[in-house]
């Protein structure tokens, strides 16, 4: 015999089942919207801060996951108990209670006459009737709000894309950029390293590995086509310092020094014979000489000491000073003006000494021919020009570009600008163009003008500045492109323009820039 | 109460005869006459409130009438006096000359009984009634005299004159079942009563009840439809609604009521539900048979505070709020 709220509980049963999905329906919908928007905030963090896309499937997979896991407990830990279903139920069906009190009254043991009449009613109420109508399982109103976070995860994940796309060819292009200059300095680092081997002169050896170092700098460098380009000048003017500072031999006392000191030590007796083997170039004897006068306790010897010092101060007044006598100066100061004839012969000596090891140096000329070389081809990858170094075979196209650095200002022992350009400034007086036809050099008024400007100097130094040169390919009579050159002056113009006028230039100095961008300007 | 079905059958067709009966008289009062029916069996009594004329007096005697009962109506004035009512002891002479006290009754001892204008007589006359009206008896002379079987008390009072009147204490007004309006009847029901009361034709009432035994048959038929504890709490739920000071009170009754429904509030709530469902064919009660009832139920026991007075609220719209949540 089945139990009397059979028919009750079937129904119930259904409902309640039904009202679990949907309140699962409910919460997953909500929590899904949540963990949208904290995706969306997530990946506009990634994308923004840190550039990288802003989620993917298993960021996406995780999110909803999530929200799913929660959703099913909630909805199971809010399960409605057998009445609260049977109330919904009633509420629904507008069954006039008939599910809570069959329920109800199903349960008592006892049943008079009437609640036996009502419960068959309600059993038969509930057996004639379908639960599954009264609720409909479907996806809550707000699954539409799921639009937005969505199209915007969409969008952003578009837009991520299109940057890394944009980023990964400027990357490219960066590369390709630095890759001729790269490529060379490594060559030059292999050049320098079996020079080193062959000469074993570890300086050389140090050097390689700086230009190793600088080729795989220029590398990581190179983001995109402009960073790469200035990057490639960067590296090449640090290793174009790093090779002069090689080159550099400590600067000694000038033959004008020696011989204006060898005059003074003349007009005395005791310094006699030093002054003769100074002016004879022979440096020893000539200190030998001084550390024998200085030792001996005669008033010609004292007068010597004062000629020489009021030698050196005249010298000094004259701004005529050497490294080496500046040096000898300061110890003089130091030491109160007292044994300026010892001091000068040490000076002599090492000079003496300085001379020896030139020999020496000379004896094994490999080391300097090798910076030369090195500095010569390092410039001609900074100012563009297709050089070879002595490996390299002629129509090889890693040895120049058309886009090259190039240094404007005056070159250590060069002093010219780039051969074959007629039309440009060599840096020599009265080479430029100069028509003056125009207040400032770019051919309008500048702002701020007819101000005063400050006094003050300029820091710096000539030559070390940085700039662009790019060589326009022109007709075969190596005339210049003038259409290529306006263009790439009227580029780079505002540039210079706002550098001149910001930079504190003095008056006098200005007159001269504004001489030499007019020279430059290209003709209208 | 063998067949419950035939039973139901039974007071559902009288309950509609009866209906139909006081329908002939009364015109355009169908939820009015249904109250009255409901209070009529559930064993209450009923206040009206209504203007003058509007057929109070007509009703309570066609129901009378109908179910084949005895009627008086007491006209309440402010020199009415308790014995009026109840009546009192005479002093007899026999045939033997011997005398001695026999008791006369007065108008409440009809099954029925219409209190016209019940705030007009003064407190003492209304507890007397009001004694009838919970005990079914009275006391005369140390004499508790049983009332008949059934009883009914159908009390009018008149909202608009209330000058030189006696409110009805809130002990006596919870003794009423039901609180019911008479609403003024709409043009074509003036109509209708003009048609019905203007010419020579007059409708007859039939009687449905033959004797107060049916009666009593069907008011015990109301007592047996059951009810379900969770349809019950919804009883409950109203009459709490209405307490200012119980958590389940709605705002309006945390505002403006002084006291909430009394028990018996909860009791007629009930008792009402179970001859709805009775007239819906069913043979328990739902909540919505409750919500039917409340405000009839409820009006007159609730008391408004201060407050609630001065800015016109009134029972109607708490009960209102309590049914809406």
């Amino acid at each position: 015999m089945s139990s009397p709220i059979e028919p009750f509980l079937r129904q119930i049963r259904v409902a309640r089942r039904r009202l679990v999905w949907q309140a699962f329906l409910n919460v997953w919908v909500r929590l899904a919207l949540l963990g949208a928007g904290g995706l969306l905030a997530w990946g506009a963090a990634r994308r923004f801060l840190h550039g990288e896309l802003p989620w993917d499937l298993r960021d996406a997979g995780i999110a909803f996951g999530a929200a799913a896991f929660a959703a099913v407990c909630l909805a199971l830990l809010r399960r409605p108990a057998l009445g609260a279903a049977a109330a919904e139920l009633d509420r629904r069906a507008d069954s006039r209670d008939r599910f809570v009190t069959g329920l109800s009254i199903g349960r008592t043991s006892e049943r008079g006459p009437f609640a036996a009449a009502a419960l068959g009613e309600c059993a038969a109420f509930a057996e004639s009737m379908d639960a599954v109508r009264w609720f409909p399982v479907r996806l809550p109103r707000e699954a539409l709000w799921m639009i937005a976070p969505l199209l915007s995860l969409a969008l952003l994940q578009w837009d991520a894309g299109a940057e890394a796309e944009r980023r990964g060819a400027a990357k490219e292009a960066g590369q390709a950029e630095v890759a001729p200059t790269a490529d060379r300095l490594e060559r030059l680092a292999e050049e320098a390293r079996e020079k080193a081997g062959q000469q074993e002169d570890p300086a050389l050896k140090a050097l390689a590995e700086k230009l190793r170092q600088a080729a795989s700098d220029l590398r990581a460098e190179a983001t995109d086509r402009e960073e790469g380009a200035k990057a490639a000048l960067r590296a090449l003017s640090r290793l174009e310092q790093v090779l002069q500072d090689l080159q550099k031999t400590p600067s000694a006392a000038s033959p004008e020094e020696l011989k204006a000191l060898a005059q003074q030590l003349a007009k005395e007796p005791a310094t006699k014979e030093a002054a003769e083997a100074l002016e004879q170039g022979r440096l020893g004897d000539a200190a030998q000489a001084l550390e024998q006068a200085s030792k001996k306790d005669a008033p010609s010897a004292a007068e010597a000491e004062k000629r020489l010092q009021e030698a050196l101060q005249h010298l000094a007044e004259q701004r005529q000073h050497s490294q080496a006598l500046e040096q000898m100066m300061d110890e003089l100061r130091k030491d109160g003006g007292k044994g300026a004839m010892q001091k000068l012969a040490q000076m002599l000596q090492q000079m003496n000494g300085q001379t020896g090891q030139g020999a020496k140096a000379q004896g094994r000329p490999g080391r300097q021919a090798t910076l030369q070389e090195m500095l010569a081809a390092l410039q001609s990858l900074k100012y563009g020009q297709p050089s070879q170094s002595p490996q390299q075979k002629p129509g090889d196209p890693s040895g120049g570009g058309s886009v090259a650095m190039e240094d404007f200002g005056k070159r250590p022992g060069q002093g010219q600008g780039p051969q074959g350009d007629a039309g440009r400034p060599t840096g020599q007086p009265g080479s430029e163009r100069d028509t003056g036809t125009t207040p400032t050099p770019f051919g309008e008024r500048p702002e701020g003008e007819g101000e005063k400007g400050a006094d003050i100097a300029l820091k710096g130094r000539l030559g070390e500045g940085e700039s662009l040169s790019v060589y326009a390919p022109a007709a075969g009579d190596q005339s210049k492109a003038q259409r290529r050159y306006r263009e790439l002056y009227d580029a780079l113009a505002p540039e210079a323009r706002e550098a001149v006028l910001q930079e504190a230039v003095p008056l006098g100095s200005r007159f001269f820039i504004q001489r030499y961008f007019e020279a430059i300007r290209p003709p209208r | 109460m063998n067949d419950p079905k035939v039973h139901a059958t039974q007071f559902r067709d009288g309950f509609r005869r009866i209906h139909t009966e006081l329908e002939k008289m009364m015109v355009g009062q169908g939820t009015l006459l249904e109250s009255v029916l409901v209070a009529f069996f559930a064993g209450g009594h009923v206040l009206l409130e209504g203007v003058p004329g509007l057929g109070k007096t007509m009703l309570v005697r066609t129901l009378a009438d109908a179910v084949n009962l005895s009627f008086a109506r007491i006209q309440f004035t402010p020199d009415l006096m308790p014995a009026d009512i109840i009546g009192t002891n005479l002093i007899v002479e026999d045939e033997t000359g011997r005398k001695s006290f026999r008791f006369q009754r007065g108008p409440v001892f009809a099954n029925i009984v219409l209190a016209d204008e019940i705030n007009r007589a003064t407190p003492k006359t209304q507890s007397a009634l009001l004694e009838a009206m919970q005990e079914r008896h009275v006391t005369v002379g140390g004499t508790a005299h049983p009332l008949g079987e059934p009883f009914l008390v159908l009390a009018t009072q008149n909202p608009l004159e209330m000058e030189g009147t006696y409110p009805l204490p809130e002990a006596q007004l919870d003794r009423f079942f039901f609180k019911l309006k008479v609403e003024f009847p709409s043009a074509s029901d003036l109509h209708t009563i003009l048609d019905r009361t203007t010419t020579s034709e007059q409708p007859q009432i039939s009687r449905v009840l033959q004797d107060p035994a049916e009666m009593r048959l069907l008011r015990e038929v109301v007592r047996q439809v059951p009810v379900a504890r969770e349809v019950q709490q919804r009883a409950v739920q109203l009459l709490l609604a209405t307490h200012p000071d119980t958590e389940a009170a709605v705002p309006l009754a945390k505002r403006f009521v002084r006291y909430g429904g009394s028990p018996r509030g909860a009791q007629a709530l009930i008792l009402a539900a179970k001859i709805y469902a009775l007239l819906d064919g069913r043979f328990h009660v739902a909540q919505a048979d409750i919500d039917k009832a409340a405000t009839a139920a409820l009006r007159h026991r609730i008391i408004l505070n201060f407050e609630g007075e001065a800015e016109g609220v009134t029972t109607d719209r708490i009960i209102a709020e309590a049914l809406a949540r």
